[in-house]
């Protein structure tokens, strides 16, 4: 009895927040051990096959080629955009312009449930960090949102969590198409996109930029694969991830910079 | 318990707290299973040292709820509770502290385990959250071999290296 007395008095401080200076002051002390573990642990599995078979590799080549099939008459185009891109981003100073500022952040823990796709990132509150950020990997592509934030980390839930919901629209276009919901495994659907709505395979889905701490135009995912028959109100899209995120080891989280801590 | 027996245990718990927290969960399967903790904590029971067993399980539990993503899932209080059931049974019914009692032993705390998280996630599914109910099978018997692998590699060590066990039958007999 005195000992799950004691367990519920922890509990219960816990909630009130008062636990929150002797947990900060162990995670402030074990932090570089964490940061360490993290840093092996990725470098092996960076090292390791991740158990892909000769036969998941055969099938994923075979998808690889068709989609490359696919995309090759694009390219050229895609390239010359890309470089126009690039220089205007450089002379536009992106980041500072959209009101936008970043912050590195390292994945120091994972979720192993497959349903669930969140991370916990070594930086927090004091590095003005706050929740329903936008957190995107080091090549831009969006992975999902600040959901939970202490002083010193923040967990970040993928667009393929179960529990994740993100405003999407079509690339290069600047209106609210639907909504990217996650369904673990990895995998998340578009949904609620209105039937007259155009949507293919290979379009590029993007953030709408509809929520506030969320920049528009962020690339989410692929559409793999469109759903949905002509009678139904609206269609759905099973999406494609444009990153893995068990590969994530560093991300971007995106902070408005008026908060930028100074 | 003496303070310099404390501080290494707390040591040890914290390292194999952040184990489980961060660095397994970066290893590609089936390495990603190995969670050492359970077992070492059956280890210190099997060598009666519950006292031991109970400061280990509160801080691995501890910075365990400090590093898993999505918060505090009082794992600390866990693991006390694991510790506590496990002494119990120890104590009463696997009394012999063989090889074999001590296997299921660690086979006995990882189902306390598993049911702690399933009833978790049942309330979390009940208040509108996400998550599996339970493992996949898969991952149910290679976590449970891999446990069964940790605490007879930690038994053989501790007979042949350290003669524990030769020691405790003599003075026994």
């Amino acid at each position: 009895m005195i000992i799950l007395g004691a367990i519920f008095a922890v509990a219960l401080l816990h909630v009130a927040g008062l636990l929150q200076p002797v947990e900060n002051g162990v995670r402030w002390a074990l932090m570089p051990v964490a940061q360490a573990f993290a840093a092996i642990g990725s470098a092996t599995n960076k090292n390791g096959n991740n158990g892909d078979t000769v036969q998941t590799l055969k099938q994923k080549n075979s998808e690889l080629e068709s989609r490359l099939s696919s995309v090759s008459v694009d390219y050229v185009e895609l390239k010359s955009l890309q470089e126009e891109n690039i220089s205007l981003r450089k002379v536009a100073n992106f980041l500072n312009d959209s009101g936008y500022d970043h912050v590195g952040a390292r994945v120091i823990a994972r979720t192993t449930d497959p349903q669930l796709a969140s991370v916990l990132i070594d930086r927090g509150t004091e590095d003005g960090i706050e929740v329903g950020m936008a957190v995107i990997a080091d090549d831009g592509v969006f992975v999902g949102k600040v959901t939970s934030v202490s002083q010193r980390v923040a967990t970040v839930t993928m667009t393929s969590d179960q529990g994740s919901r993100v405003a999407a629209s079509l690339g290069g276009e600047h209106q609210l198409l639907g909504l990217v919901q996650g369904e673990g495994n990895g995998v998340a659907r578009l949904t609620l996109v209105p039937q007259g709505q155009a949507l293919k395979a290979n379009d590029i889905i993007v953030t709408a930029g509809t929520e506030e701490k969320i920049p528009a135009n962020l690339a989410i995912a692929l559409v793999n694969q469109v759903d949905g028959k002509p009678t139904d109100p609206f269609k759905t899209a099973t999406l494609e991830p444009l990153t893995r995120v068990d590969k994530l080891d560093l991300v971007i989280v995106l902070r408005p910079a008026a908060l930028r801590p100074h | 318990m003496r303070l310099r027996r404390l501080l290494l245990l707390l040591v040890l718990g914290c390292f194999a707290g952040l184990f489980e927290a961060t660095l397994r969960t970066f290893l590609p399967w089936p390495v990603v299973d190995v969670r050492p903790v359970l077992p070492i904590l059956v280890c210190f029971i099997i060598l009666r040292q519950p006292e031991s067993a109970y400061v280990f399980a509160v801080s691995s539990g501890a910075v365990l709820d400090l590093f898993s993503v999505g918060g505090m899932t009082l794992a600390f209080a866990r693991f006390l509770i694991i510790a506590l059931l496990i002494a119990l049974v120890a104590e009463t019914v696997l009394t012999n502290h063989s090889l074999y009692a001590a296997i299921a032993l660690t086979l006995l705390s990882r189902a306390f385990d598993w049911l702690w998280l399933a009833l978790a996630h049942t309330a979390v599914r009940f208040g509108g959250g996400a998550g599996s109910l339970f493992p996949h099978w898969q991952e149910i018997a290679w976590t449970l071999g891999l446990d069964a692998c940790i605490i007879t590699f930690a038994f053989l060590l501790n007979h042949f290296v350290f003669k524990r066990f030769v020691a405790f039958r003599l003075s026994r007999y």
